[in-house]
């Protein structure tokens, strides 16, 4: 049971990383990356606004493995006593400032996430599964996403912002 | 004859719900799904992280080529363009210092009772239709300015000098031992 409730070192988390995205190459013949299932989601919610009733989901194997993933992290959550309700990320200061970081940082942070993945026209799951291929997309992609986060993670760490924290592991 | 397994639709779905499942596992498990996780990478404090994503440019780029050869694997690359991937990761990074979360990590926390990563989930969601209006713009933009980058072609010799998987392995090998006699695997 030690390998459900404790946690992986960083060999075994690697191993287990590659050998997923290996497999999934070698059934599904395919890379899910999140980008699909959020096109999805979001054309279902559209049509759904438009029509003014709630529509069937649209479930192809994107989806399905979206919902799946949710259902694995919440079984390994379980496993490891992680599972808690939290509102509010902890980044520090009063409820009220949590709750603001969280809702702006969310927004905002999620929109030019999406903005970035669209534009490169692959999902960051995509582009890992695109750097073991050798794909100059992908490369160009982490790169370049690891050079501007590291930085501006920095500027915010010295100015004392504080984005880290968010959940306890 | 080696090929990989061209499912039906339905097998298809069963499959990706199996491997959905384990995904979500092995994210978690390895600690892929916390907000502190990225700025623990970005920020170069958690070396357990970091040499957990070099260890797996390690293995899926050996992994992948020896299954390539056994001709199991097919390769599956967007061929994008030089600066919508530059511009792209940039934003992406940007947007990850301010949420913390990938669209997949975000899922993923949000299932581990992180309730607060909705609001990444809508932001997510309202990008999506932006960049379908913005099309035309990026088409005259974006996407105009460099040529569709070509895929590399593939050795047949993993220690060929010619395979950039090579340089890849040996340089991912070498930060693992700088990241864990520096930073270790304590934050």
């Amino acid at each position: 049971m030690g390998i459900f409730n404790t946690k992986w070192p960083f060999y075994f988390s690697g191993t287990m990383l590659a050998f997923i995205i290996l497999l999934s190459l070698y059934i599904l013949n395919d890379v899910i990356g999140m980008g699909d299932t959020m096109t999805v989601a979001n054309e279902f919610c559209h049509k759904s606004i438009d029509s003014g009733t709630p529509r069937a989901v649209p479930f192809d194997y994107c989806t399905i493995f979206a919902v799946a993933m949710m259902f694995g992290a919440f079984t390994a959550s379980l496993f490891s006593n992680n599972f808690r309700l939290q509102i509010a990320p902890d980044c520090g200061g009063s409820f009220t400032s949590r709750q603001f970081k969280g809702v702006i940082g969310g927004l905002l942070g999620g929109f030019i996430t999406m903005l970035g993945v669209q534009l490169s026209g692959e999902s960051i799951y995509g582009h890992l599964a695109g750097a073991i291929q050798l794909s100059g997309n992908s490369w160009l992609f982490l790169l370049s996403m690891l050079f501007s986060g590291t930085l501006l993670a920095i500027l915010f760490d010295r100015k004392g912002i504080s984005q880290e924290g968010g959940d306890s592991k | 004859m080696n090929s990989p397994l061209y499912l039906s639709p339905a097998a298809k779905m069963i499959a990706a719900g199996f491997l959905g499942f384990a995904a979500g596992f092995i994210m978690m498990k390895s600690d892929l799904i916390w907000r502190r996780s990225v700025f623990g990478i970005f920020l170069l404090k958690d070396g357990r992280l970091i040499k957990t994503f070099l260890l797996y440019l390690i293995l899926g780029c050996i992994g992948f080529f020896l299954l390539r050869r056994m001709n199991l694997v097919e390769v599956h690359i967007v061929e994008g363009y030089f600066w919508s991937a530059v511009v792209g990761g940039v934003l992406s990074g940007i947007g990850m210092v301010f949420c913390g979360f990938t669209p997949a990590t975000a899922l993923a926390s949000f299932s581990c009772g992180r309730l607060y990563v909705l609001w990444t989930l809508i932001g997510m969601l309202l990008a999506v239709p932006f960049v379908k209006y913005a099309n035309s713009f990026l088409s005259k933009t974006i996407y105009s300015w460099s040529d569709r980058m070509l895929s590399v072609s593939e050795p047949h010799n993993f220690l060929n000098p010619a395979n950039p998987g090579l340089y890849i392995v040996i340089f991912s090998a070498f930060l693992i031992f700088l990241v864990h006699f520096t930073i270790g695997d304590k934050e």
